[in-house]
């Protein structure tokens, strides 16, 4: 003979099962959005790697190069975050626009490899403690 | 006015609410990327392959004709440079929850950043290094008949295919910044070497011991030219704590014109901050950029004088070395054939 739950318990039952479904799915996309599937950082780590691009091409001599990096995958993310960084913390801001300006002021020159290297090397530490303050702790040195 | 030491009221941080509300970097509504795409919404820095518009005009007013620029961009290709896009304006309403009403159209033809060596147009709008161009996209003469919210819609030819994206922004019913045809402010900017500042409330690029690296910017003060009827281009900027993404050498642009046209008529940089950390403006960037101390202040502006004091000619967030060059030209023409 089958045994039939009062009506109150199967709704409780229900609402826990669906319960652990909605958490179990929600971790899952909180899992996929924190890895993005493997491979998503935050748009601070992608503005910082850019600056890891163009210091290992700028440690190669090849300025062109660093140029290119620098403003095709960290300029527009540096302005974001100092914005960002700002709002909570306008001495990261401040810290992370002065070390722009000097990368930037080399860029319009021709700079010596070792001294914009340097310079970059500053801006990267300059973005990765502004991402720090705005929550983005995803930012990890050059390696 | 202009006393330069005083501490002014604390403005809003020129920071992310700025940029969003007051119309510096726009509210982009919706991005949408493929040959034919429709607009489909999105939010500002959301990441993608599809076009993206970001209003860069500061503070767009009812009821007068006036430039309008909008940057194009995508999270993976980059800035999209050179040639045209088409602009439609839509009305949303005093809230923005209206339905659109289809208001003014034009083509924006594309302005690069001052201090950009870019190879000459010629060829249509592309996704480029920001190695190589960056800009914006203005049209003259656009008129918005209420305030409120309005949408733009931008359509650019990109690979082949047609793009588009939609951003809206905020259309005020008067401007909060010192206009054309007003008496410019009598201005005492800081000079280098005034004791009462520090030197990078003079320039934020002056070294600890007061060198500003463009000392013709910074030899008189706006209150001295005006009195000596003597032109003047005023530039309130500051290089080094730019957070727009449009921001641009502006100051170092001025500086060569004031190398060209130095001996006719006065150039002038005030720097916008007095301490970026504190939030403390200098008193005399305010009487230019946030005179009533309403809404948000936002830089850089640029403003021509004429030897009488007025106001000719304002720029704001980006001016084209060619656009000031050439307004720098006319005045100075118009003042020689007045005396």
């Amino acid at each position: 003979m089958a045994v039939r739950d009062h009506p109150l318990v199967t709704r409780v039952r229900l609402a826990i099962g669906g319960a652990a479904v909605v958490v179990i799915a929600v971790g899952i996309l909180a899992v996929v959005a924190w890895n993005g599937g493997g491979d998503a950082t935050s748009p601070a780590a992608d503005t910082h790697a850019g600056l890891c691009e163009a210091m290992e091409v700028a440690r190669n001599d090849d300025v062109e190069a660093a140029r290119a990096a620098f403003y095709d995958r960290s300029h527009d993310g540096l302005h974001e975050l100092a914005a960002d960084a700002n709002e909570v913390d306008p001495a990261a801001a401040a810290g992370l626009l002065e070390a722009k300006f000097r990368v930037e002021a080399m860029l319009d020159e021709s700079p010596d490899p070792a001294e914009l290297t340097a310079a970059l090397d500053t801006l990267a530490d300059a973005t990765a403690g502004a991402a720090e303050v705005v929550g983005e702790g995803d930012v990890n040195g050059c390696g | 006015m202009g006393d330069p030491g005083r501490v002014i009221p604390q403005p809003p941080r020129l920071g992310r609410r700025a940029l969003l509300l007051a119309g510096v970097g726009g509210l982009v509504l919706a991005a949408c990327g493929g040959s034919g795409g429709d607009g489909g919404s999105g939010a500002s820095g959301t990441s993608g392959e599809g076009l993206v518009a970001e209003v860069a005009s500061y503070e767009p007013v009812a009821g007068r004709d006036q430039r309008f620029i909008v940057g194009l961009f995508s999270e993976d290709r980059g800035m999209v440079s050179f040639g045209e896009a088409d602009l439609s304006f839509s009305f949303l309403g005093a809230d923005g929850g209206g339905e659109p009403r289809p208001g003014p159209s034009a083509t924006a033809t594309f302005q690069p950043l001052p201090g950009q060596d870019v190879p000459a147009d010629g060829q249509g709008p592309q996704y480029t290094s920001g190695a190589v161009a960056r800009g914006v996209y203005g049209a003259e003469g656009i008129r918005f008949d209420e305030p409120g919210f309005w949408q733009v819609e931008v359509t650019a030819e990109l690979d082949g295919g047609t793009e588009r994206a939609t951003a809206a922004f905020e259309v005020e019913d008067r401007t909060h910044v010192v206009d054309v045809g007003e008496p410019a402010p009598r201005t005492q900017n800081l000079l280098p070497g005034d004791a009462d500042a520090p030197p990078t409330a003079v320039d934020s690029r002056a070294d600890p011991d007061g060198t500003v690296p463009d000392p013709e910017l910074h030899s008189t003060t706006v209150a001295d030219a005006i009195a000596a009827g003597r032109p003047v281009m005023v530039v309130v900027s500051t290089p080094v704590f730019c957070i727009s993404r449009f921001c641009g050498p502006i100051t170092d642009s001025v500086q060569e014109l004031a190398r060209r046209h130095g001996d006719r008529m006065d150039f002038v940089h005030i720097e916008v901050w007095r301490d970026f950390e504190a939030n403390e403006l200098n008193d005399a960037a305010a009487e230019w950029i946030w005179p009533d101390r309403q809404g948000d202040p936002a830089e850089p502006w640029v403003f021509l004088v004429g030897a009488d004091g007025t106001i000719v000619e304002r720029w704001d967030n980006v001016a084209t070395e060619d656009d000031m060059a050439r307004a720098v030209e006319d005045l100075l023409a118009a003042e020689r054939a007045s005396s």
